[in-house]
C-alpha cells in the first residue's frame, strides 16, 4: 500500500546513524536547559534555534525534534520535582505531580510521565497514520464560534480543576481571564491594562506567571511553615519504578488522554495545553474517587502528559498542511522548515508524502530516545531533592530570575514574578486556587477573540452559536456541564447538612 | 537637510581623521536588532543578510531578537543603541512607516534612524475563496458594491499591511467591506479556506502555495509590476483601480548619529551581496524580492510611503488609544 | 497546593482568610471595572474592547461577595503569614530585577542568593556565600556562554 511505503520509506529516512547521533545531541541539551527551572521548551528552542541553521535540513529537524521533547520533558521533571511549571501544559503536571513527590513518590510520578508521554506519542502516530486525510478537513471545519465554544468547556474544566468551592473555582477562572484581557486587543489594536508599559504590550508573560504562581508562591509558602522536611525518597529501583497498581491506574487515563491530545492537536487554534486541561478534567469528572486529584493521584499525570505528546505529534498536520502553527513552538519548527527551504502548504502531503512522514518519523524517534535517555535518569533527578531546602530553593529563585530573564530581556517580566508570587502565596493563604487562574489566563484572549470575531463575521447574528452545528454541541455539552455540576454540589451539601443535622441530633 | 553634497562634505571631514574607527570597523561581532520573533519571515530574511555580511566584512554579523509591542521593542532598543556602528536595525515597513500613525511612539523614524539600505520587498495579492463566485478584480468590486458592507476581508491585525492595503483598495474603488483582524495573516487564510470570510490581501509567498493547488483564486497583486510567481495575475491598477501600487519591505538602518561612511560600507556590501546568485535564490525560493538600495534610495521609500500609508490611516480613521 | 500547616489556630479561624480572600477578589473587580470603564463598550453584537473586561469586572465583584459570605464546610488549619521569608524571597526577586540592567548578570546574581537566603535564620554567611559565587559562574557558563543569551555579564 502506497501510505505504508511512504511511512517506511520515511522511518528508513531516519534511522541512520548520523540522524540519530543529532536526535541524541537534541534530546540531551533539551533536556538538560528545560529541567533549569525557568526554563522550559520555547526557551529552550528559540535560543538552540540558530545552532540549527548550519547542518543540514533533516539534521536539523530532528535535533529540533530533541530539543523540544528534551525541553518538555525536562520541563515536567521541574514541574514535578520544584512545582516549577515550563509551559502551560506543564502546569497541569504540577497538580498532581509536585504533591507526588512531597509524599516521596517523586520517582514514580516520573515514571508515569515518561510513559504516559511516550504512549500518546505512539497513539498519535497511529492515528496520524489512519486519519490524516480526514483530519485537515475537520480542522477546516472549525471556525471561531467552534473555537469559543472550546474555550467555553476549557474554562469549565479548568473552574472545576481544584478541590475548593465552586465560587472560588469560578472566581478564579475570571480573575485569571481578565489578566488574559491585559495588552492589545486584536480586534481594535487597542491597549488594555497595559498603563504605559511597551512590555505589557503583548499581555504578560506566561511563563513569569506561571513560576510566580506556582514556583514562588510555593516556595514561599515552604519557607514560611518551616517546612525543610526533604522527600524520604529511598533511592532504590523499586522506588522508582512504578507499582503493577500505579500502572493500572494510569492505563485507561492514557488512553483518552492521547484522545483528547489528539483532538487538540489538529485543531490550530486550540493549542496543545488545552488537551492537556481537557484531559485532567474528564479524569477527575470520570473518576470514582475525585478528591484524590490535587493530592498525587497518579490519573493527573498520566493523561495530561499522555495528552501533551499527542497533540504536539498531531499538531503537525495543521502545522504543514496549512502552514498555521498550533503554538510558538510549532511557528519555530514551522520557521526551521523554511529556511531549510521547505515549503509547508496544502500540496505538501499529497505531493511530497516522505518527506512529512520522515518528519513525522523524526518526531517519534526523538521521543523514543528521549525515553530510553531519561528512564535511567530519573534516580538523578530524585536524589535532587536530597540537596537541603536552604540551600535548594536560593539556587532555584536565580535560575527563576535569569530564566525568566532570558524570555525577552524584560525587567517586567521578572517584576510579574514577584507580583504573582506574592498573589500565589496570598492565594494560598487564602485557600484560593491557583490553577484555576493559571488556566483562565490562559483562554482568555483567544476566548473574547474569538467570541468576537464570530459576532463580526456574522454581523452581529448571535444564533451563529447555536445554528453552526459542531459548536451548538460542544456549547450544549458544556450547559449540561454546567447542570450537572450544580446539581451535584446542591446534592452533596444537602447531604452535609442532613449529616450534621443529624450527628447533632444524636447528641 | 541632510543633502547629497553635505554628506560627501562631512565624509571627506572624518576621513581626515585617520584616529576615525571607520576604517577600521568592522573589528568586532556586529548585533542586528530584529524586533520580530525567530522564525518568522523578517526573523529569517534578516538571517539571509546577517550571513552574507558576516561573509563580505569576516566580522560576525549576529541577530538579536527583541520582540514586543508590534516592533516598537526592537526598534527602541536600536535608537537607544550607541550609534557606533555595531548596533544595527532589521527595520521593517510596519515599524518606520505604520507605526508612527497609530502609537504613541517615544522616537521619530524619521529623524532618530539612518537609513543603510532596503532588503527585501513582498507583494501581496487579493485572494477569495473560489466559492465567492468571482474571478476578477472588476467582478470582486461590483459584488462589494452590491452588497456594501456584508463582504468581509481578513487581516494581520489593525495597522497590518494587510489591512492598509484593503483600506486602499475601499478609498480607490469605492466599496465597503467589514475587517476582520486576525493575530497573523495565516489564521485568516484558515478562515479564507473555510469560506467563513470571504477576502484576504495575503502576501505572496504565504498564499503562494494555495493558489498554486487552486484552493484560492488571486484576483490582482498591489505591487507596481507583476509577480514573477504569478506572471498571469494582474496588478490592481491593470484590473481596475488606475493608481494603486505598494508593496511591503524591510531594510536595514542605524541608529542616529553612526558614521555615515559606516553606513555607505554597509549599504555598498548588501548591494554587492544581492548580485550573487545563491542570495536571490533563497528570496526567490520564498516569493520574496531581493531588492537592496543606496541609503537614499531607501530614505526616499522611506518618506513616500510615510506620507502615503499616513493618509491611508487617517482617511480609514485607523487609530489605537 | 499545599496549605502551610499550622497547627495551634483553633477552628473557625480559617473564615477570616475565607472573608479577606473574597473581599480581595471583589476589590480587583472594582479596580479593574474602573479601569475598563475607559474603553470602549460597544454592544452585544458588536463589542468594544471594554465589553468583557467590564462583564467579567462585574462578575468578580458578584462572585467575591459570595466567596466571603460562603461558609467554608472544610475544617482546615489555618495559614500563617510570615514576614521574614516573604520579604527574602520577594525582596531576592526586586534585587534582581533592579540590578541586572545596570549592574550586569553576575553582581545581580551575587546579590539575589543572599537576600533570599535571610529567609533561612540559621543560614550561616560561608556556605551562603560560596552558594552565590557559585550560580554565578554557573548562571554565567549556562546562559551566556552556553546559551548565547545576550545579557550583560557587567555594568560595561
Amino acid at each position: 500500500m502506497e501510505l505504508l511505503h511512504n511511512i517506511a520509506l520515511g522511518f528508513q529516512d531516519v534511522l541512520t546513524p548520523t540522524l540519530l547521533f543529532y536526535c541524541a545531541v537534541g534530546t540531551t541539551v533539551g533536556t538538560a536547559i528545560g529541567v533549569l527551572p525557568g526554563i522550559g521548551p520555547l526557551v529552550a528552542i528559540s535560543v538552540l534555534f540558530p545552532l540549527t541553521f548550519h547542518v543540514p535540513p533533516d539534521a536539523a529537524i530532528i535535533m529540533l525534534a530533541g530539543i523540544y521533547f528534551g525541553a518538555e520533558y525536562g520541563g515536567s521533571t521541574a514541574s514535578i520535582l520544584l512545582n516549577l511549571p515550563g509551559t502551560a501544559a506543564n502546569a497541569v503536571t504540577c497538580l498532581d505531580g509536585y504533591p507526588m513527590a512531597r509524599q516521596g513518590r517523586a520517582g514514580v510520578a516520573l515514571f508515569i510521565k515518561t510513559i504516559s508521554s511516550f504512549f500518546g506519542g505512539c497513539v498519535a502516530l497511529i492515528v496520524l497514520i489512519v486519519l490524516t486525510p480526514l483530519i485537515v478537513k475537520v480542522a477546516l471545519n472549525f471556525g471561531s464560534p467552534e473555537y469559543f465554544a472550546l474555550m467555553v468547556l476549557g474554562l469549565l474544566a479548568a473552574a472545576t480543576l481544584s478541590v475548593a468551592s465552586p465560587a472560588k473555582g469560578i472566581a478564579m477562572v475570571i480573575l485569571g481571564v481578565l489578566l488574559g484581557l491585559v495588552g492589545t486587543d486584536v480586534n481594535s489594536g487597542q491597549y488594555r491594562y497595559v498603563f504605559g508599559i511597551p512590555d505589557l504590550a503583548d499581555g504578560l508573560d506566561l511563563v513569569a506567571v506561571a513560576m510566580g504562581l506556582f514556583g514562588v508562591a510555593e516556595i514561599t509558602g515552604r519557607l514560611v511553615s518551616r517546612d525543610f522536611t526533604e522527600s524520604p525518597e529511598r533511592v532504590r529501583w523499586r522506588s522508582l519504578i512504578a507499582g503493577r497498581e500505579d500502572m493500572r491506574r494510569a492505563f485507561f487515563p492514557m488512553i483518552r488522554g492521547s484522545i483528547a491530545g489528539i483532538l487538540s492537536g489538529i485543531l490550530p487554534g486550540a493549542g496543545p495545553s488545552l488537551g492537556a486541561f481537557l484531559a485532567y478534567g474528564a479524569e477527575k469528572r470520570v473518576s470514582k474517587t475525585p478528591e484524590r486529584f490535587g493530592n498525587g493521584a497518579i490519573e493527573g499525570i498520566a493523561a495530561p502528559e499522555a495528552a501533551n505528546n499527542a497533540s504536539v505529534q498531531a499538531a503537525f498536520i495543521p502545522t504543514l498542511s496549512l502552514g498555521i502553527p498550533g503554538d510558538a513552538v510549532m511557528a519555530l519548527i514551522l520557521g526551521a522548515l523554511i529556511v531549510h527551504g521547505i515549503q509547508p502548504g496544502p500540496s505538501m502531503i499529497p505531493q511530497h508524502p516522505e518527506l512529512f512522514w520522515s518528519l513525522v518519523a523524526s518526531f517519534w524517534v526523538a521521543n523514543v530516545f528521549l525515553m530510553f535517555l531519561n528512564l535511567p535518569l530519573i534516580g538523578i533527578w530524585v536524589r535532587l531533592l536530597s540537596i537541603p531546602y536552604s540551600l535548594l530553593y536560593p539556587a532555584v529563585m536565580v535560575f527563576i530570575c535569569v530564566g525568566v530573564y532570558s524570555l525577552r530581556l524584560s525587567v517586567v517580566d521578572v517584576a510579574s514574578v514577584l507580583v504573582f508570587g506574592a498573589v500565589g502565596y496570598f492565594m494560598n493563604m487564602c485557600r484560593l486556587p491557583t490553577a484555576p487562574l493559571l488556566l483562565g489566563f490562559i483562554l482568555g484572549a483567544p476566548l473574547e477573540e474569538h467570541l468576537r470575531r464570530a459576532l463580526i463575521i456574522s454581523h452581529g447574528e448571535l444564533s451563529v452559536f447555536v445554528t453552526r452545528p459542531i459548536a451548538a454541541s460542544i456549547l450544549g455539552f458544556c450547559v449540561l456541564l454546567m447542570l450537572g455540576t450544580v446539581v451535584g454540589s446542591l446534592a452533596s451539601s444537602a447531604r452535609r447538612a442532613r449529616l450534621r443535622r443529624s450527628a447533632e441530633n444524636a447528641q | 537637510m541632510f543633502t547629497r553634497r553635505m554628506m560627501l562634505a562631512a565624509s571627506l571631514v572624518i576621513a581626515s581623521f585617520p584616529a576615525m574607527a571607520q576604517s577600521d570597523w568592522p573589528d568586532r561581532t556586529v548585533t542586528i536588532i530584529v524586533p520580530f520573533s525567530p522564525g518568522g519571515a523578517t526573523d529569517i530574511t534578516a538571517r539571509i543578510v546577517a550571513d552574507a555580511l558576516t561573509n563580505e566584512f569576516g566580522e560576525t554579523f549576529v541577530v538579536e531578537n527583541r520582540t514586543g509591542a508590534a516592533g516598537q521593542i526592537g526598534v527602541e532598543a536600536a535608537v537607544r543603541a550607541e550609534p557606533d556602528g555595531y548596533t544595527l536595525l532589521f527595520a521593517t515597513q510596519g515599524t518606520m512607516t505604520v507605526n508612527p500613525h497609530i502609537y504613541d511612539l517615544k522616537y521619530d523614524t524619521r529623524t532618530d534612524l539612518m537609513p543603510i539600505s532596503q532588503t527585501f520587498s513582498v507583494d501581496h495579492v487579493l485572494v477569495v475563496n473560489p466559492s465567492l463566485g468571482v474571478n476578477s478584480l472588476q467582478e470582486f468590486i461590483d459584488l462589494a458594491k452590491s452588497k456594501p458592507g456584508e463582504l468581509t476581508y481578513g487581516s494581520a491585525g489593525v495597522g497590518s499591511f494587510l489591512q492598509l492595503t484593503t483600506e486602499m483598495l475601499e478609498l480607490d474603488a469605492g466599496i465597503e467591506l467589514t475587517h476582520v483582524p486576525y493575530k497573523g495573516s495565516a489564521a485568516a487564510e484558515v478562515d479564507l479556506l473555510s469560506g467563513d470570510i470571504d477576502m484576504v490581501m495575503d502576501s505572496v509567498p504565504t498564499a503562494l502555495g494555495q493558489i498554486e493547488s487552486g484552493n484560492l483564486v488571486a484576483l490582482a497583486v498591489t505591487a507596481k509590476q507583476r509577480n514573477p510567481k504569478l506572471s498571469d495575475v494582474p496588478t490592481m491598477s491593470e484590473a481596475g483601480v488606475p493608481g494603486y501600487g505598494i508593496s511591503s519591505w524591510g531594510g536595514l538602518m542605524a541608529p542616529k548619529g553612526t558614521n555615515p561612511a559606516i553606513i555607505e560600507k554597509v549599504s555598498e556590501a548588501v548591494q554587492k551581496a544581492y548580485q550573487q546568485d545563491d542570495i536571490k535564490a533563497r528570496f526567490d525560493e520564498r516569493g520574496l524580492g531581493a531588492a537592496a538600495s543606496s541609503p537614499e534610495d531607501f530614505k526616499a521609500l522611506l518618506d513616500s510611503d510615510y506620507e502615503t500609508l499616513g493618509k491611508v490611516i487617517e482617511a480609514a480613521g485607523i487609530s489605537v488609544n | 497546593m499545599k496549605i502551610p500547616k499550622h497547627c495551634d489556630k483553633p477552628p473557625g479561624s480559617h473564615e477570616k482568610f475565607d472573608v479577606m480572600g473574597g473581599m480581595a477578589i471583589a476589590a480587583v473587580g472594582v479596580a479593574s471595572a474602573f479601569i475598563a470603564h475607559g474603553y470602549a463598550f460597544g454592544t452585544l453584537r458588536r463589542m468594544g474592547p471594554g465589553y468583557l473586561p467590564t462583564v467579567l469586572s462585574v462578575l468578580l465583584i458578584v462572585v467575591g461577595i459570595i466567596v466571603a459570605i460562603q461558609r467554608s464546610d472544610r475544617d482546615e488549619e489555618a495559614a500563617s503569614l510570615a514576614i521574614r521569608p516573604l520579604i527574602a524571597v520577594l525582596g531576592s526577586i526586586l534585587a534582581f530585577a533592579v540590578l541586572v540592567r545596570p549592574l550586569g548578570l553576575v553582581i545581580a546574581t551575587l546579590v539575589t542568593v543572599p537576600v533570599a537566603a535571610i529567609a533561612e535564620p540559621k543560614a550561616r554567611p560561608l556556605p551562603t556565600a560560596v552558594l552565590a559565587v557559585g550560580m554565578a559562574v554557573a548562571i554565567s557558563l549556562i546562559f551566556v556562554w552556553f546559551l548565547n543569551v545576550p545579557i550583560s555579564l557587567g555594568w560595561w
